[in-house]
């Protein structure tokens, strides 16, 4: 397939996948009232917690409401969610197999699509309502929005990665997926800092989680984002995790590729 | 949900009564285009699809009635209507005396229900642990419960999958625990939707065999859906066909064969590679010095054929055979497809 | 009708310890994946109570109840509402209401006992209990009968009230099963995701809102301001079960509606996804 092609597979998939849920009634914008609520209880409590504190953890109070902000902006992206394990436990995944545009490109072009229509109906509105909560919403320089959209590249790869790692875990534990599910969230949130800062964690925990691939999900395009973190050296984590993730998921695909067939077919 | 609960439910007479049913349902009707994305959301259109219009049926205690038709016919919406998963838009559903929807926990205990494509087995558990699950649930007796189980393990062969897990079942040994597990509690009135949906040859005629033994003992009325006319013929004395939500025909498969041609094949031997001509009878095709002939209808007078082909050239073999049911089901399908109105569902 | 609750209970707990013990390998993986999910949904809060040194006007040890709290009271429904029971709009927009249909008995007797799964979650109970005891000592909190009876109260209260709210949501899956079939998802995450969160830094407005329109505040920080004695008063203390009620009143009556639908269109969606294991 060419890249021509494969575009326009990818466009026509994400298309699909937006339309799926435009196509019902605005019942799934609830979904995004309720993230929105989240976001403003979570900004009462770090104004609470930060009165007369300056900063913590090299952050102040603006820092933080920015990052968490952005964390709720940007929810769908710092946790890659690709479906690859629906689909496996379904056992729809061969008919994905037997796609053209591949697998890592089919599941991907869904996800954004979904995106697309988070982002339409809840990331704007969250942007355009920042002024409203008291947040400022703009990136701390023009370097830091620079570096920032690397950064939130690669946390996608990462988080991609992530995924197909998890998919080929409950393909070769043969478990039910919301066991795992429920772990996996819960997980992901605390490691990777969309909730709390890593830098506001007791005992110097965060200086040691920022160095897992969780940290490069959320953590590390968050700080770049509000100049709380050391730029260069959170890309070249992100980057390293890239690409020994991919390498990695690649390595254990092919390995579980059969098993994955059988579980999921 | 003991045996006391059917006192004073006849022997037989009427079990199942549909008077003039029409079942519609409202279906989303979303454009794709994307200027049209705020329209879907807020103000979207529907289309009106009327799967029952106006069926009336009765079925009598002990009969095994095929209730068939094409896709879309409003086959599975008559099951859902018979076993109080739906209410009919107009008309009235009585099925032992009860209305399903109003009566539905007096009524579900003595009906039992399959579905093709569903299973009431739980999924990482034995087969005994779903059936256990099911006396409790249905209240069974111990002794109506050990006896109907002997009957699944021996009549249906549920027994050599009596505690595997149902997730690890053939899908023919889960439709058996399926069927078995539908008859645990006795119930008075089975309906099966396309139960042999899926399974291959052996596990079909299985199936058949099982639907047939539990309705020679004549306590049990079936009403089964399926696709496979051969199958339902052997199974069922009655036909009733349902086409876009009409009853289209209500009678036995004899009669159905009549009424939309029997289509029998006369197949001649001949010494000649030129077919006879042979008036009431027409030519299918030859191969070689074979020549095939369709019959029209019941009436074909086929000893006067083979006199009229025996006068044009030597007859060395005959052959006469029915058309498969399938093949005039198609035909009916054919025709109806072409009689239906523009815009019908 | 109680005697055939508990003999339904009996049955699907049999069901859920079989299921647990089916091998040993899920045996342990399912405690493990038990264990990591109890203690991450709360490490995040607790550090930071610890980081510093509780959120105001909580000190730690009552952020320590208040997770300790959320977490029994997330338990209570999680045991009575799994094969997705608790999130009654899959099985509503997946049609897997049929296969209740066809039981003998009413469907909210299926719905109360058939999700019934005591093994599932004891690993959140215990370190939910845990919590509370801990931080309970080191307050000095005396548990005497009457604050007992308090306390038992409330925690059903908060359970009742997460419940009937997924079920409130979930019932819209009746009129819109397709986009609503995620629904009691969504509003059991919005229930627990604040639930460890003390939430008096809100303005009043939010504050009354998550009491009332969304009432996350009433799985932990009410009850347990109530119970603290944050919240001084009577009221407070029957303020929760009393809002649980209600949530429960306008879910039965939202179900009475959604069935009625329901037996009018059914569903033409059915897939057999998370229905029973």
């Amino acid at each position: 397939m060419n890249a021509r092609a494969l575009t326009a597979a990818c466009r026509r998939t994400s298309a699909l996948s937006a339309g799926a849920m435009l196509g019902e009634n605005p019942l799934f914008l609830l979904t995004y009232l309720l993230r929105l609520l989240r976001l403003a209880a979570l900004l009462a409590i770090w104004r609470a917690v930060f009165a007369a504190r300056g900063q913590v953890g090299g952050m102040d109070v603006e820092q933080v409401l920015t990052y968490t902000l952005l964390a709720g902006i940007l929810a769908e992206p710092l946790n890659c969610r690709t479906g690859l394990d629906r689909s496996l436990w379904e056992g729809a995944i061969v008919t994905r197999m037997l796609q053209p545009m591949g697998l890592v490109a089919s599941f991907v072009s869904e996800m954004a699509g979904r995106w697309a229509v988070g982002f339409a109906f809840c990331s704007l509105p969250m942007l355009l309502l920042a002024p409203l909560l008291g947040v400022d919403p703009w990136p701390a320089s023009a370097a830091a929005a620079a570096w920032f959209g690397l950064s939130l590249a690669l946390a996608i790869v990462v988080g991609v990665a992530l995924d197909f790692l998890y998919g080929a875990a409950i393909a070769v534990l043969k478990t039910d997926i919301w066991m795992l599910d429920g772990m996996r969230h819960a997980v992901a949130l605390l490691l990777s800092g969309a909730v709390v800062p890593l830098a506001l964690l007791p005992w110097g925990l965060g200086r040691w989680m920022q160095w897992l691939p969780f940290g490069a999900l959320a953590s590390a395009p968050l700080q770049i984002y509000t100049g709380a973190g050391d730029a260069p050296m959170l890309l070249a984590l992100q980057a390293f995790w890239a690409l020994a993730l991919c390498l990695f998921g690649r390595w254990v695909w092919r390995l579980t590729r059969e098993r994955m067939v059988s579980y999921g077919g | 949900m003991h045996r006391s609960d059917r006192a004073g439910t006849p022997a037989s007479g009427t079990v199942v009564e549909c008077r003039s049913v029409c079942k519609t349902f409202r279906q989303r009707q979303p454009s794709e285009r994307p200027r049209d994305v705020l329209r879907n959301l807020l103000h979207p259109r529907f289309r009106t699809i009327e799967a029952l219009r106006g069926v009336s049926f009765t079925v009598n205690r002990g009969e095994v009635v095929a209730y068939a038709g094409p896709n879309g016919a409003g086959k599975s919406t008559t099951i859902k209507l018979l076993s109080g998963m739906l209410a009919p838009t107009s008309g009235s559903v009585r099925v032992l005396g009860m209305d399903p929807v109003a009566d539905r926990t007096r009524y579900v205990g003595r009906i039992g229900v399959v579905f093709g494509q569903r299973t009431e087995l739980w999924w990482d558990h034995p087969v005994a642990a779903s059936y256990e699950w099911k006396r409790v649930v249905w209240d069974i007796p111990r002794e109506r419960f050990d006896r109907m189980c002997g009957v699944a393990r021996d009549i249906l062969g549920v027994g050599e999958s009596w505690n595997t897990l149902a997730r690890e079942l053939s899908l023919g040994q889960r439709m058996r625990a399926d069927l078995g597990m539908a008859m645990l509690h006795e119930p008075e009135i089975l309906f099966l939707d396309e139960p042999t949906l899926g399974l291959d040859v052996l596990a079909k005629r299985s199936m058949t065999r099982l639907v047939q033994q539990l309705s020679a003992t004549g306590s049990v009325t079936v009403m089964v859906t399926s696709h496979d006319m051969n199958e339902l013929e052997q199974l069922a004395g009655r036909v009733i066909f349902i086409e876009s939500g009409n009853l289209a025909y209500d009678g036995d498969f004899a009669s159905l064969r009549r009424e939309f041609g029997d289509l029998r094949r006369l197949v001649l031997e001949t010494d000649s590679a030129t077919p006879p001509s042979l008036p009431g009878a027409e030519l299918v095709g030859s191969q070689g010095m074979r020549h095939e002939y369709r019959l029209g209808g019941g009436g074909a007078d086929v000893a006067a054929l083979l006199r009229l082909a025996g006068e044009q050239c030597p007859v060395l073999d005959v052959e006469t055979h029915r058309a498969p049911i399938d093949e005039v089901i198609a035909g009916i399908y054919e025709h109806w497809g072409r009689n239906r109105p523009a815009g019908t569902a | 009708m109680a005697a055939r609750i508990l003999r339904l209970w009996a049955l699907y707990a049999y069901l859920d310890g079989m299921w647990i013990a089916r091998d040993f390998r899920s045996f342990i993986f399912y405690y493990l994946a038990d264990a990591v999910t109890a203690v991450a949904s709360v490490a995040g809060v607790l550090l930071l109570a610890q980081r510093f040194d509780g959120i105001p006007p909580w000190t730690r040890d009552q952020v320590v109840f208040l997770l300790g709290f959320g977490m029994v009271a997330r338990f209570v429904p999680d045991m009575l509402g799994n094969y997705n029971v608790l999130h009654i709009s899959r099985r509503i927009g997946r049609g897997q209401l049929d296969h209740i249909l066809v039981q003998p008995q009413p469907v909210w007797m299926a719905l109360l006992t058939e999700g019934f799964a005591p093994f599932w979650g004891l690993l959140s109970l215990a370190p939910g209990v845990g919590l509370m005891v801990w931080a309970g000592q080191r307050m000095g909190l005396e548990a005497t009968p009457p604050w007992l009876l308090a306390f038992a109260l409330n925690l059903a209260g908060a359970s009742a009230a997460l419940t009937a709210y997924a079920a409130l949501w979930g019932f819209a899956a009746f009129f819109q099963p397709r986009a609503a079939e995620e629904i009691s998802g969504s509003a059991v995450d919005l229930m627990t995701d604040l639930k460890g969160f003390p939430l008096d830094a809100l303005g009043p407005g939010l504050r009354t809102a998550l009491v009332t329109v969304i009432p996350a505040g009433l799985m932990a920080w009410y009850p347990c301001r109530a119970l603290l004695g944050l919240d001084h008063g009577i009221a407070a203390l029957w303020a929760t079960p009393a809002a649980a009620a209600a949530l429960c009143c306008a879910a039965c009556l939202t179900f009475r509606m959604g069935m009625k639908r329901y037996a009018q269109v059914g569903s033409s969606r059915y897939t057999s996804f998370g229905h029973r294991r």
